[in-house]
């Protein structure tokens, strides 16, 4: 082997004489190719033809090669596959500008020997093969296609071996057009006749993947693109815009068929490329390079560390890959780029492992080649049995605030190294040691990972239990009303109650909960439970209105009566009483009915109390004479008279305006 | 059919040490712990020949050792050139399909707009060759299908009916021309 390198060497050493030198740069950026990497990719390079050495004109090839470009570039699926091709210029001087038989005439003294009237014909434009080729390979010898821009405004250009165009504004599209014969050896779909072209062979069928002589649906290479309902042959001018198959083409205007009527690059200058000419392309362009740029994986492995493989595809923008792993031919769950395996999982021995990549793309339909489609195999021998990397305890449970021991087992066996991948909680666990304690929010999962030192790695879930919940979470307690609260959650067990804030001057049992408000009406209390952990929750108590008697105060003639009425405190249960009975008078314990004694001139002070323990009192004034004029309560019977009427009514009427003398216990009923 | 990735080493990458003045690496170690191994496509060489071809036969205008894989050849089956690499006993080694390198065509709106192709075929024509780095090969036989060659092509007519049409023999460049 080491022979044939040295025969190479001096071969090449002493082949003939090279090209001159030429400067040359890379076309990328502004839409064109970024990589200047020709592994694996469709190369162009480009070169001048008629620039002169000045730093305009060389220049203005520059400005000439990118324009090119552009609209190569611009064109799908050029456009989608942009990134598999790399582009470079050469600066090839010329020592005139122009071409031979241009649009200044006459003949041009140029590097490449442009010139048209090629064979006789005005705009054909050739250029010397020999000298083109050779400089294209002394300058980039990768390339795939050369393409040569001609520094001649005249229109026209050729194709081959190479494509030439001139700088013609639209001379550009012929070389698209040039292209799709170069990259995607498509046929031409027009009809004008071209005497002495080869037909297509009438048993094989015509080569290019646009052109056939088959009529029966079936038979038509590009099926996969034909509605069902588009007839076969597809008649032109009935309004069939898809495809179909059209009669006329590769220059007859009969028996040979193609896929549009009229929408194809490969018909008419500066159309789209049809359907099937872009699958066409794709599929030729894709066909020349491997669908992968790049793989890795191990040959082998010695030690308990991990075992990643991964693929590189080509950066092409027409769909979705896929990726299916096998190893051993058992499919893998893995459905991205790369597979890792951690130690354990493969036994000492030889595995294969494979990969397969494919793109699919709405742009291709028929793909009988696999352009789209790859593998990737690797055999690798394991050499050393592993224990896999676990985590115990598995799958646990912790309240907030709760903490768990975390152990790792197996792998490298050592220089575990620990850390909290999800932690929700707020939970923290020991780098070194496992040591996990649960954050204070509950309800939720935290996720500890564990590395070896080799790299392996293993999870665990911490389920984190809810914290403490307190029921009732609010209430409202009357004055010396008692409640009871609970607690759940959290550590489950041993709570400890207290009053976070006391208002009421509640009291409150630590070990039970049980709650009993103060006396202060309106009051707000909260209530606190907190378990071992150290997780809290609080009840809002708010406390109830004060027994309230009404009318608070009365008149009332001897005898008389008032309905009094009591709210507030616990809400029922009142008993009614005479705290002060001057008058003689009597009032119902349950109903709060009373009835002034006989004994005018006397006041009397009812009392409601609640069964909590909470009282009010109303003053009575037991109008002298019996005439009831002193009475502004809610008062009837024997001299009650106009004040009781009012009353009654639901109209207040003060005291002072009817006996025309002041009292503090005047009091205003209101209507309920 | 699914295409393979090829790990395999290029035969042309000692071709490079070679020129290079070093003798091979020697075979590396086993591989340590999990070291992955990468590869990158297109990674290895081939020879770029290129070939002037006349009436007369042919002759080599550069022979260049490319540090690139064999790029994949386009689709097979077009009716046109051949070229074959052969070794000292005649056996094929290589052999690939080219379209006619002589023929230059424009392609040109006529005057009712429609496209027209017009045709030429030049007498002295060059063909880029990518041929893989064979070290038994001895030459390289270009020949065409005689519907590749113009009608009153003076090859065409002493080629016998259907064979291909011999064209050009030049040496493969293992050693100076």
């Amino acid at each position: 082997m080491r022979r044939l390198g040295l025969l190479l060497c001096g071969a090449l050493a002493a082949w003939p004489a090279a090209a001159q030198t030429y400067q040359t740069e890379w076309l990328t950026g502004g839409g064109l190719p970024t990589a200047t990497d020709p592994r694996n990719r469709i190369n162009l390079v480009v070169l001048g033809d008629g620039y002169t050495a000045d730093a305009a004109s060389q220049a203005e090839l520059t400005s000439a090669a990118r324009a090119l470009l552009t609209t190569f570039f611009g064109t799908s699926p050029y456009r989608e596959l942009r990134e598999v091709f790399t582009a470079k210029l050469v600066h090839v001087v010329s020592a005139q500008s122009g071409a031979t038989n241009g649009a200044a005439g006459g003949t041009r003294d140029t590097a490449l020997r442009a010139a048209f009237n090629c064979g006789g014909i005005d705009r054909l434009l050739c250029v010397d093969g020999s000298v083109t080729l050779t400089i294209a390979a002394e300058h980039f010898p990768e390339f795939t296609l050369a393409l040569v821009i001609v520094n001649d405004p005249k229109y026209g250009g050729s194709g081959g071996q190479f494509a030439v165009t001139s700088v013609h504004p639209d001379a550009k599209w012929v070389l698209v057009h040039e292209t799709g014969h170069a990259l995607g050896e498509l046929a031409d779909e027009y009809s004008t006749a071209t005497p002495g072209y080869a037909p297509c062979d009438p048993v094989q069928d015509c080569w290019e993947p646009n052109a056939t002589v088959r009529t029966t649906r079936a038979a038509v290479k590009w099926l996969p693109w034909i509605d069902a309902a588009t007839p076969v042959p597809t008649p032109a001018g009935a309004g069939h815009a898809g495809v179909g198959l059209f009669e006329g083409a590769r220059y007859l205007a009969s028996g040979v068929y193609r896929p549009t009527e009229a929408s194809c690059m490969m018909r008419a200058l500066q159309q789209r490329y049809c359907r099937v000419c872009t699958e066409a392309l794709i599929t030729s362009l894709l066909g020349r390079l491997s669908l992968l740029d790049g793989t890795t994986g191990p040959a082998a492995a010695a030690t308990c560390a991990p075992l990643a493989w991964s693929v590189a595809p080509l950066p092409v923008d027409l769909g979705t890959a896929s990726y299916h792993w096998t190893v051993d031919g058992a499919v893998r769950p893995e459905t991205g780029p790369a597979l890792t395996l951690e130690a354990g999982v493969l036994r000492r021995g030889a595995h294969q492992v494979a990969a397969a990549v494919e793109w699919s793309a709405a742009t291709v339909r028929r793909d009988p080649a696999g352009a789209l489609r790859a593998t990737a195999t690797w055999t690798t021998s394991v050499e050393v049995d592993c224990e896999p990397l676990t985590v115990a305890p598995g799958p646990e449970a912790v309240p907030p605030g709760g903490s768990r021991l975390f152990s790792a087992l197996g792998g490298s066996g050592a220089g575990y190294a620990w850390s909290l991948a999800a932690g929700g909680s707020g939970g923290a666990v020991d780098t070194a040691t496992g040591a996990y304690r649960a954050g204070r929010i509950g309800g939720v999962v935290d996720q500890l990972r564990v590395v070896d030192g080799l790299g392996n790695a293993a999870a665990a879930t911490v389920q984190v239990t809810s914290g403490v919940a307190v029921s009732p979470a609010a209430v409202t307690v009357p004055p010396r009303g008692s409640q009871a609260f609970t607690a759940s959650g959290g550590a489950g067990a041993g709570f400890a109650w207290s009053l976070a804030t006391n208002g009421s001057g509640a009291t409150l049992d630590a070990a039970t909960g049980a709650y009993r408000a103060g006396p202060a009406p309106g009051a707000s209390d909260a209530v606190q439970v907190t378990d071992p952990l150290g997780n809290v929750a609080i009840a809002a108590v708010t406390i109830g209105p004060a027994l309230a008697i009404g009318p608070a105060e009365a008149s009332v003639a001897p005898g008389g009566t008032i309905a009094f009425t009591a709210s507030g405190g616990s809400g029922a249960g009142y008993a009614w009483s005479l705290a002060t009975n001057r008058s003689g008078g009597a009032i119902d314990a349950a109903t709060g009915a009373y009835r002034a004694g006989a004994t005018g001139g006397a006041s009397d002070l009812v009392q409601v109390a609640d069964p909590l323990g909470n009282a009010a009192t109303a003053t009575v004034v037991v109008a002298a004479g019996g005439t009831g004029k002193k009475g502004g309560g809610c008062a009837s019977g024997g001299g009650g008279g106009l004040p009781a009427l009012l009353a009654v009514l639901g109209l207040g009427v003060r005291r002072r305006r009817l006996a025309g003398a002041p009292s503090r216990h005047a009091a205003t009923q209101s209507r309920r | 059919m699914h295409r393979t990735w090829e790990l395999g080493v290029v035969l042309a990458s000692l071709a490079l040490a070679a020129c290079s003045g070093k003798t091979p690496p020697p075979a590396s170690p086993p591989p340590t712990a999990a070291a992955a191994q990468a590869t990158v496509a297109g990674e290895g060489a081939h020879l770029l020949l290129l070939v002037e071809v006349g009436a007369e036969g042919g002759r080599v205008l550069q022979a260049r050792r490319v540090a690139t894989a064999l790029p994949r050849a386009a689709a097979p089956g077009r009716p046109g050139w051949r070229a074959e690499v052969v070794d000292l006993a005649g056996a094929v080694l290589h052999a690939v399909d080219l379209a006619p390198p002589d023929a230059v065509h424009g392609e040109f709106p006529g005057p009712d707009g429609a496209l027209e192709r017009v045709e030429v075929r030049r007498d002295t024509s060059v063909v880029a060759l990518r041929l893989p780095l064979l070290p038994t090969a001895a030459s390289v036989r270009l020949s065409a299908a005689p519907s590749a060659l113009p009608a009153g092509d003076a090859r065409r007519a002493r080629a016998a009916a259907g064979a291909a049409v011999p064209l050009a023999t030049v040496p493969y460049p293992q050693a100076a021309p």
